[in-house]
């Protein structure tokens, strides 16, 4: 009862646009009022929750991408890419691709790339013949590589809730996201067929080698970043702090990036993660509220009643990753579900890992869709076109991501492979 | 067609409505901005310093883990009310699509005062804990832990007072216009630059 008038007042307070977090933190904090407990222990919980070793990979993730977009590394990628992929048919769908992939290995966050690309691709797109509703859907699925490739904001947040190796969750992160790619691919070679108006550019072995050398720089970025993790020489939070050294060094050796630029990257870096961690640590108050209603509990039970099977499980995670990923925050449903859905896991003998990268993978499906979908906003603003077409040229993108899904809960193992390969 | 002929502009700012208000709101925001990218600085800093430690013949420093935790919580709550400000907060925008745009004042001003009231009640929060604190102190550094709750209390107080003048800026003058005005916006972005959340 007590419980589900909480849920019920947190859905109010987020349909009447009170913020994620706040909508946490109110119910919160009257539930802890009512049942005659200390003020303080709210304020404790949700600081205990904030002051986490290996959440400090957050900000730095977070200024890690932030770095990369002020230093032009996007513009250098894309430039490469165009050098390579120009010639093809469809060229620039597989570009925005690209692209996406190249910056995802520097960049945790599919709103922070869907916000730097969206102003390059989708005016090249149009110049060039390409379907305003195709450029959107294009950009928009393949900013959703960012927070599946490794370094991912949301497997940082996953792997501290879980307890489980960050850097195994990042190898294990690296063959879904590729195939993100390839099934993105697919769906551009199949889109750009029906499309007869669009322009191809040159190809040059001179182009290629010019612009080859100019991402020569950003392409080490994810080998010290993935190469210190794996390799054992850094922790994840650690890697996230020498990456993003590494890439303010790159911008003032590139010129890019100027000292004037800091307190405007810092001030983009703190917007960010204050955003993010606030609703991490109004979660966790939330989170103590349904352990001690004993909520996990009664869940894991309803659950076991219903299946034994992991493979089942899997899926019933899935849908339900991308009805919540639809109108909650991905960071907000990790922090809340994952206490509840690991236990259930592993009594089902499923692999957190796996787990872990299913939910992520889930959830950001959910970043591409009504009624929530900050991906949608993010793109309906910058091109200025209204969300719902924006939501029908990404329609077709969801498909192989969908698929992707479903492949990992069928045969996990191409989650599991790499890590095990690492030994982690 | 001459090329010396002048880039169309766009029109100047609206001068602020409330000029005291507008400069007290910038310098409160720049030392909030300062402060919690100064926890961000240090974060950067302290862990590049410990990542460094592990290979080189010097003996490690067990505060800075410690000091970097306290910064992230510093970080957290000390920019809450400059996102409150900025509308940063993540929250679900549907009522934005409603045609109705008192519709769409009164539940934007319902928000703003539930955030102010839940502003107030974890100042209190912190409030609570500062005066259980007692004498106790951090492991590593020995830093008063009351001390590590004073910049979220500042953080909480910000955020009640914050939202509710946006509370009543957008009662007077409506979502649009409390939103596009500079007299409360925070140009994290620089000017004329798109707000990325």
């Amino acid at each position: 009862m007590t419980v589900g008038l909480l849920l019920l007042a947190i859905a109010l307070l987020l349909v009447l646009r009170v913020p994620v977090a706040f909508a946490f933190l109110g119910p919160g904090l009257a539930y802890l009022m009512f049942t005659g407990q200390s003020l303080g222990l709210a304020m404790r919980l949700i600081t205990n929750s904030t002051a986490s070793f290996p959440l400090l990979a957050v900000p730095l993730f977070v200024l890690l991408g932030a770095t990369a977009n002020h230093a032009g590394i996007a513009d250098r990628l894309f430039d490469f890419a165009l050098a390579l992929f120009g010639k093809v048919r469809g060229g620039l769908g597989y570009v925005s691709v690209g692209v996406s992939l190249g910056f995802s290995w520097m960049s945790g966050s599919a709103v922070a790339d869907a916000a730097a690309l969206s102003k390059v691709e989708i005016p090249a797109m149009l110049r060039n013949g390409y379907s305003r509703r195709f450029g959107i859907g294009v950009v928009g699925a393949s900013a959703l590589i960012a927070p599946v490739m490794p370094p991912s904001i949301p497997a940082v947040i996953y792997a501290g809730l879980a307890a489980v190796s960050t850097g195994a969750l990042f190898a294990a992160s690296v063959i879904p996201a590729l195939l993100m790619a390839v099934g993105l691919c697919i769906v551009v070679f199949i889109q750009v067929r029906r499309q007869p108006d669009i322009v191809h550019t040159g190809f040059s072995w001179s182009r290629l080698a010019e612009t080859g050398k100019r991402v020569v720089g950003p392409a080490l970025a994810p080998v010290i970043i993935l190469g210190g993790i794996l390799g054992g020489y850094f922790t994840p939070t650690e890697a996230a702090a020498v990456g993003a050294f590494y890439i303010l060094v790159l911008g003032f050796f590139y010129r890019t990036l100027h000292v004037r630029d800091l307190p405007k990257i810092f001030a983009e870096t703190v917007m960010t993660t204050a955003a993010i961690m606030l609703i991490v640590s109004s979660a966790s108050l939330l989170g103590y509220v349904l352990a001690r209603e004993r909520i996990p509990q009664q869940l894991s039970e309803l659950v076991l009643g219903f299946t034994d099977n992991g493979t089942v499980f899997l899926l019933l995670v899935a849908v339900l990753m991308l009805i919540l990923g639809t109108v909650v925050d991905p960071t907000a449903v990790l922090v809340l579900v994952v206490p509840i859905l690991m236990p259930i896991g592993l009594r089902l003998d499923v692999d957190p890992i796996v787990l872990g990268v299913l939910m992520i993978l889930s959830l950001m499906i959910g970043l591409l869709t009504p009624p929530v979908g900050t991906v949608l906003y993010v793109l309906s603003s910058a091109v200025k076109v209204p969300v719902g077409e924006v939501f029908k040229g990404s329609l077709p993108f969801i498909v192989p991501l969908a698929a992707i899904c479903l492949g990992i809960i069928f045969f996990p193992g191409m989650v599991t492979w790499l890590p095990n390969q690492l030994g982690l | 067609m001459s090329t010396n002929e002048p880039e169309p502009t766009a029109p100047p700012p609206a001068p602020p409505r409330h000029p005291a208000l507008h400069r007290a709101v910038r310098v409160i925001t720049a030392v909030e901005i300062g402060v919690a990218g100064l926890a961000t600085a240090v974060i950067f800093v302290l862990v590049l310093v410990q990542a460094g430690q592990r290979y080189l013949p010097i003996d490690g420093w067990t505060w800075t883990g410690e000091l970097a935790r306290y910064c992230l919580v510093w970080l957290t709550f000390t920019a809450t009310g400059v996102l409150v400000t900025r509308d940063g907060h993540i929250a679900l925008q549907i009522v934005d699509q409603i045609k109705s745009e008192r519709v769409v004042r009164a539940i934007h001003v319902l928000a703003l005062a539930i955030v102010a009231v839940i502003g107030v009640g974890f100042a209190a929060a912190c409030w609570s804990l500062i005066e259980e604190s007692g004498q106790l102190t951090t492991p590593a550094m020995g830093l008063p832990v009351k001390w590590i709750y004073v910049l979220p209390l500042l953080g909480f107080i910000s955020t009640a007072i914050r939202a509710s003048v946006a509370a009543v800026d957008v009662a007077l003058h409506g979502v649009r216009e409390a939103s596009h005005s500079d007299e409360l916006a925070i140009q994290v972005n620089g000017p004329g630059q798109e707000v990325t959340r």
